[in-house]
């Protein structure tokens, strides 16, 4: 096989292999090439023909109408893995170097599909790598058949020269709008989820995976203090809690937002709430709404990994104070009687939610709670009351449920709040510091209604395990509990190696692939933008491929064009190309001299002085001394051309 | 037939004579392939399946293919942009022989994959070249199929290397003749042949160290007589029987000519002393070795042109 059907192929594999481990790569596109290769050159003795592309496509194209029209992110996927097996089947038939070049096409469309599904740092690199290898083919179909190092150096160079026109068009060229929104097909993450049970963050915890990143513009806040709400849990049916349908918060006078406190990079999820610290409003491209609640509500699932910023704003907690609804205070009578008979009981002796609360406080701190991973299935039937006054052991979601429903049937608005707590607060060199929050720092806590205070932040875990809050949920757990989790955990210098990349991966998403025309109103300056940046950008963009032209012609002169010795040397022997005498290919100085003394004798005095004067020059340790050396050749080169002419005179 | 007469027309008009050619704006000709049209397109369909699903992958890969083919454009210009084609002088050759056209070539640049073609050639020779930096001889293979004296054709230099997005060519018909005698084929030929001048007998050369295995006739006796050791005596080759070789009356005057060539050539190589007679009184001396045979075929090509 030709080294560019090579390179084409290792393409596909980089393109393919993500995929395959993103379960983008659908069965009939994996499996089905190498299938119809075996069997074709089982029946045929030879790879198949343009026939099995064409049935191959209208399997594809049927199946892919065949795909509810709704379900527009099954619909791209689909397009892609035709694209995908389209490419494969093509560079299978190939035969002359047209048909390469147009599976070279196909496969560098593949690649910007897979692009379309997949933008974290390592597919990006992998995409890259696979047009190298693609750009490479396509050098070696020109220049014939060539070893691997050479073409794959040469792909590199015009990649380089071509960077600088890249950057300036993907800096300065204004993007055009969205016409038609295309899905991103990217599959969703497991993580929070609306309906929270006691029993499922324990389940979450034990899950590895990053849910969400953010970046501070000041210092961060120490670890008992970050609290990160996602959903606001208003409904209660006696066992699980439910948001409710999102209630946006009333448009207040409009307010200049501050400097951004914080950007966040979430990754793909079901739900339309985004994680934020209850503070500021949001910012960028994205468009996300403050709910009444205090929930960050965006228009609905984010397919692909998303990025906003939070600006600090005096109306950004307005929420605090938007007064409780008859939800924030229903319990579902007789669901749990012993927790509403304690509560009774409590607001027989005050009705003062202050000192409901700390009367809570005392009992949840006198009654030995535990806190644990495996607290073990509640019954369906008052599962609060057999976790308040039986097993006496559970996670954070049994406290803060059990909590709030406490404080609902004292009288106390409450509700459950699941985000997350804590984090991993991870410092880049020269940079800011990031924080990761993964599917491990899942916690519910509550929230009760002051009437002087409004809304307030309450973690009932805290006041049975304190470390959890202070410190990290390892740092909380039992032994036992502890040895389950790192089960799941990676090794630590693994975990540190991926703390690395994860960084690297934010700033890929922040600056490269989260660059929008909003970025760019951003951070251009005024006099570019307008009806004149198309301009300005094409003007730059031809600078730049002026200099990369430049760049390309001068790097691809032989090196002796930058060799003054070897220059003088051409030039001395000049006079002799009149006699068709010249050094061949191969041979060296000493060999030429010996031709043409036999040819030439009355030459060859001048010529053995040229020579012996170069190799003094070129070869000794004397420090070389080129304008001499210039002047003993072109001396030498008079005297050969004096004797040339006398010879032409006299034949 | 009208479209080959329309490009043959534009090759004509856009073809360079002369002997020596330096390839620059004027001599150049450059236009994108159907693949370097496709390429736009996919760059184009990348850009807008990036803007439409806000993902920056496919931008920036579209940017990159559209960079690549605006650099392409220039490079693909400068493949051949300031070469320099010289035409050598040829050896006279035979019709029908496969006979190699010698250029000089002068590059300052590396040049890789510059394709060439003799378009007035059937069938085509073509090739490709790899152009290394500096000066150098480069032989095309040609051939001619009729006797005479006549230029190589048309020669056309392509080149579409990096990446096949455009394609840059020139047209060059070197002005250098060639001579080109009629094709060998055997057949009859009249052979008169002059007699060796008079010899008594061998004639000495000198004398050489004796060998045994050369036996006792040449030994020089005397000198061993005179105490000068063994040796023996060499004498010079009897001169060569001179050959003059003219067509065949009888058969038609270029059939003869071919028969002619193939009997010179055939001669010369063997080392025999050949000399031509050509009808009119025209005619070379016999003579032996390369440049009496390449002086024959140059009789034979230009003798009376070809009809």
């Amino acid at each position: 096989m030709p080294m560019n059907q090579r390179l084409l192929h290792l393409a596909l594999l980089l393109l393919w292999a993500p995929l395959l481990l993103n379960q983008q790569l659908q069965p009939l596109t994996a499996v089905g090439i190498p299938l119809t290769l075996g069997i074709s050159i089982r029946l045929r003795g030879q790879p198949p023909g343009a026939w099995i592309s064409v049935i191959a496509t209208a399997v594809l194209l049927v199946w892919a109408a065949l795909a509810p029209w709704s379900e527009r992110s099954a619909w791209l996927v689909s397009l892609a893995n035709l694209v995908w097996l389209m490419a494969g089947l093509k560079l299978w038939e190939c035969q002359r170097p047209g048909q390469t070049k147009r599976a070279a096409l196909v496969v560098l469309i593949g690649i910007g599909l897979a692009g379309v599904l997949s933008q974290g740092l390592g597919a990006s690199l992998l995409q890259g790598a696979a047009a190298l290898c693609c750009f490479a083919g396509l050098i070696g179909v020109e220049a014939g058949p060539q070893p691997l190092r050479p073409l794959l150096k040469r792909s590199l160079q015009l990649v380089g020269l071509a960077l600088p026109m890249v950057l300036v068009a993907f800096v300065l060229l204004p993007r055009l709008p969205v016409l038609w929104r295309l899905p991103g097909g990217q599959t969703a993450q497991t993580g929070l989820s609306e309906l929270v049970r006691p029993g499922d963050l324990a389940q979450l915890v034990q899950q590895p995976g990053i849910a969400a990143r953010m970046q501070f513009t000041a210092a961060p806040p120490p670890p008992a203090e970050r609290y990160w709400r996602v959903l606001v849990h208003r409904q209660f049916d006696g066992s699980g809690w439910s948001p409710g349908p999102p209630e946006p918060l009333p448009a207040a006078a409009p307010t200049a937002a501050g400097p951004i406190s914080d950007r966040w990079l979430v990754e793909p999820t079901d739900l339309p709430w985004r994680p934020w610290d209850g503070s500021g409003v949001p910012v960028g491209a994205t468009p996300l709404t403050i709910s009444r609640s205090g929930g960050l509500w965006a228009a609905g699932p984010a397919l692909q990994r998303q990025v906003y910023a939070i600006a600090a704003s005096s109306s950004g907690s307005r929420w605090r104070w938007e007064p409780p609804t008859a939800s924030d205070l229903a319990v579902p009578p007789g669901s749990n009687p012993r927790l509403e008979q304690l509560a009774l009981r409590w607001r027989a002796s005050s009705t003062d939610p202050s000192t409901l609360l700390q009367m809570a406080q005392q009992w949840y701190q006198a009654q030995g709670f535990r806190y644990s991973l495996e607290p073990g299935a509640l019954p369906a039937t008052a599962p609060l009351d057999a976790f308040l006054f039986e097993r006496r052991a559970g996670f954070c979601e049994h406290f803060a449920s059990s909590f709030a429903a406490l404080m609902r049937a004292a009288g106390v608005p409450a509700r459950v709040i699941t985000g997350y707590q804590g984090g991993t607060l991870t410092q880049a060199p020269g940079g800011r510091p990031w924080l990761s929050l993964a599917h491990s720092d899942a916690h519910a806590w509550s929230e009760i209604w002051l009437p002087d205070q409004g809304w307030v932040e309450v973690d009932p875990t805290a006041w049975v395990a304190p470390d959890r809050v202070r410190l990290s949920l390892r740092a909380s757990l039992s032994s036992q509990d502890r040895a389950r989790m790192d089960a799941n955990s990676p090794p630590p210098w693994l975990q540190q190696l991926s703390d690395g990349w994860q960084l690297l991966d934010s700033r890929w998403q922040l600056w490269v692939m989260q660059f929008d025309s909003s970025h760019q109103r951003q951070w251009l300056p005024p006099w570019i933008q307008g009806a004149q940046q198309g301009w300005i950008a094409m003007l730059v963009a031809a600078l730049a491929l002026g200099i990369s032209v430049a760049l390309a012609i001068w790097s691809s002169r032989s090196p002796e064009a930058n060799d003054r010795q070897r220059q003088a040397l051409e030039r001395s022997l000049a006079p002799l190309r009149r006699l068709q005498l010249e050094p061949a290919a191969g041979e060296t100085l000493q060999e030429f001299g010996e031709r043409v003394q036999h040819a030439a004798p009355d030459l060859a005095a001048p010529l053995r002085q040229i020579i012996a004067a170069y190799n003094r020059f070129r070869f000794t340790a004397q420090p070389r001394d080129i304008p001499a050396l210039e002047r003993t050749l072109n001396a030498g080169a008079r005297e050969l051309a004096r004797r040339v002419r006398r010879r032409k005179g006299a034949s | 037939m009208r479209f080959a007469n329309w490009r043959s027309r534009l090759e004509r008009r856009f073809s360079q004579r002369c002997l020596q050619l330096h390839l620059g704006h004027r001599t150049l000709y450059i236009l994108p392939t159907g693949f370097g049209v496709l390429w736009l397109l996919a760059a184009a369909a990348l850009y807008l399946l990036g803007t439409q699903a806000q993902r920056n992958t496919p931008v920036l890969l579209g940017f990159l293919m559209l960079s690549l083919e605006a650099l392409a454009l220039f490079l693909t210009h400068s493949n051949l942009q300031g070469l320099e084609l010289k035409a050598l002088d040829q050896e006279p050759c035979c019709a029908g022989d496969a006979h190699t056209y010698w250029l000089e070539v002068r590059s300052r640049i590396w040049r890789p994959s510059v394709r060439w073609r003799w378009l007035t050639q059937q069938p085509p020779n073509c090739g490709v070249l790899h152009i290394q930096p500096g000066q150098s001889r480069i032989g095309l293979p040609w051939s001619a199929q009729q006797r005479g004296i006549q230029t190589a054709g048309r020669l056309l230099l392509i080149s579409s290397a990096p990446l096949g997005l455009f394609r840059c060519w020139a047209y060059w018909e070197p002005s250098l003749p060639v001579w080109v005698a009629p094709r060998r084929r055997k057949g009859p030929i009249t052979v008169h042949s002059d007699e060796p001048p008079h010899s008594d007998g061998d004639v000495l050369d000198g004398l050489a160290p004796w060998r045994p295995e050369q036996g006792w006739r040449r030994v020089d006796w005397k000198a061993k007589a005179r105490g000068r050791g063994w040796r023996t005596k060499t004498f010079l080759a009897p001169p060569a029987e001179q050959l003059w070789l003219a067509p065949a009356p009888q058969l038609p005057l270029e059939t003869a000519l071919e028969h002619l060539c193939d009997g010179v050539y055939r001669k010369l190589k063997a080392g025999e002393a050949v000399g031509l007679a050509l009808p009119g009184g025209q005619g070379l001396p016999p003579l032996t070795g390369r440049d009496q045979l390449q002086a024959c075929l140059r009789a034979l090509a230009a003798w009376p042109p070809c009809p």
